[in-house]
């Protein structure tokens, strides 16, 4: 047996060796990502949905005084105090804010193409319960229920002074009356949107 | 190996650690996505905007105790809330209270505490007033 060719067959499996591993580490490494595993999208959504909500939920009127909290009510306090709110909210969330803040590639009007949202409002009655009513919601055909992509939630906590106006879907006014304290509150608007 | 030339060591040196080199190489590459997603899925994962809200919202509480002298069944009642939309929408453990008031003192701490399971946030914060 000749010895010359020992290190070129070593050589050999080594290379080999080598290729072999980093050919598997290499393949191994590839993901494929489907539209439903990046969240991208979502993430931006739900800032920009958020952000709206920070924004209505900003004082329309700056009182120095130290005392006059009342004055001090923002957009969001206002709409919960309207028996207008449907509309109101909708259209505020929608065109006044959304759709002006050039966050859609291309102009596109309210109704027939883009976000649609819901809006509820969650609120602790007197007896401890956990309960909630529609505030606002935007879809008017039933194809806008179905979106493209994953909807998001975004959520705000708001002060008021006084239980907010009778949703009038929800309960009777006098029932209303009886399970919500007219108290200084906490109540949680939760604003699920999607695109359509 | 006495039938080799003496010069082709080099090169068969040079080979092995030009391979080595590629193949670690290939190993922080193959890392990289996976260090990617799991960085993007922590900051998703990060419930950044519920702590911006509540942060937000036991400070204006904080601002209408203050402000507005509640009785103390109103602040119950607004803590029992906070707690429990907390928990029941946010899935998140909520705490807060804050230090006695005291209107010449000019500062007041704020303790909030969130936990939602994988995030805890636990902030002490002064709030400055002022002073009577």
């Amino acid at each position: 047996m000749k010895e010359n060719g020992q290190l070129y067959t070593m050589e050999g499996i080594a290379a080999g060796l080598i290729m072999l591993i980093t050919a598997y580490l290499v393949l191994g490494s590839t993901s494929v990502y489907t539209p439903g595993d990046t969240h991208i999208t979502d993430m931006q959504l739900e800032q920009v949905g958020s952000d709206i909500l920070r924004v209505m939920d900003t004082p329309l009127k700056l009182n120095n005084s130290r005392v006059d909290y009342q004055s001090n009510q923002s957009e969001l306090e206002l709409f919960l105090n309207t028996s207008d709110a449907d509309r109101q909210f909708t259209n505020a969330f929608l065109s006044q804010y959304l759709y002006s803040s050039k966050v859609m590639a291309k102009e596109t009007s309210v109704t027939s193409i883009g976000i649609q949202i819901n809006a509820t409002v969650w609120y602790q009655r007197r007896d401890g319960f956990l309960w909630n009513y529609t505030l606002a919601t935007s879809p008017s055909s039933l194809g806008s229920y179905t979106g493209r992509e994953p909807g998001v939630r975004v959520t705000r906590w708001v002060h008021t002074n006084y239980r907010p106006h009778w949703p009038s879907s929800s309960l009777s006014f006098t029932e209303w009356n009886l399970r919500m304290r007219n108290e200084p509150q906490e109540l949680l608007v939760e604003v699920v949107m999607w695109k359509v | 190996m006495e039938g080799l030339n003496r010069e082709g060591q080099w090169i068969v040196m040079m080979g092995f650690l030009v391979s080595i080199g590629i193949f670690f190489l290939a190993v922080i590459i193959s890392q990289s996505t996976l260090v990617g997603q799991t960085t993007a899925e922590g900051v998703l994962e990060f419930p950044k905007n519920d702590i911006q809200d509540l942060r937000h919202a036991i400070l204006e509480v904080e601002r209408f105790e203050r402000q507005s002298s509640p009785s103390t069944m109103v602040m119950d009642d607004i803590q029992q809330e906070i707690r429990n939309i907390s928990l029941y929408r946010m899935n998140a453990n909520v705490w807060y209270n804050f230090s006695p008031y005291s209107c010449s003192a000019g500062k007041r701490a704020v303790n909030i505490h969130y936990n939602n399971g994988v995030t805890v946030y636990n902030e002490t914060t002064q709030v400055f007033y002022v002073p009577c």
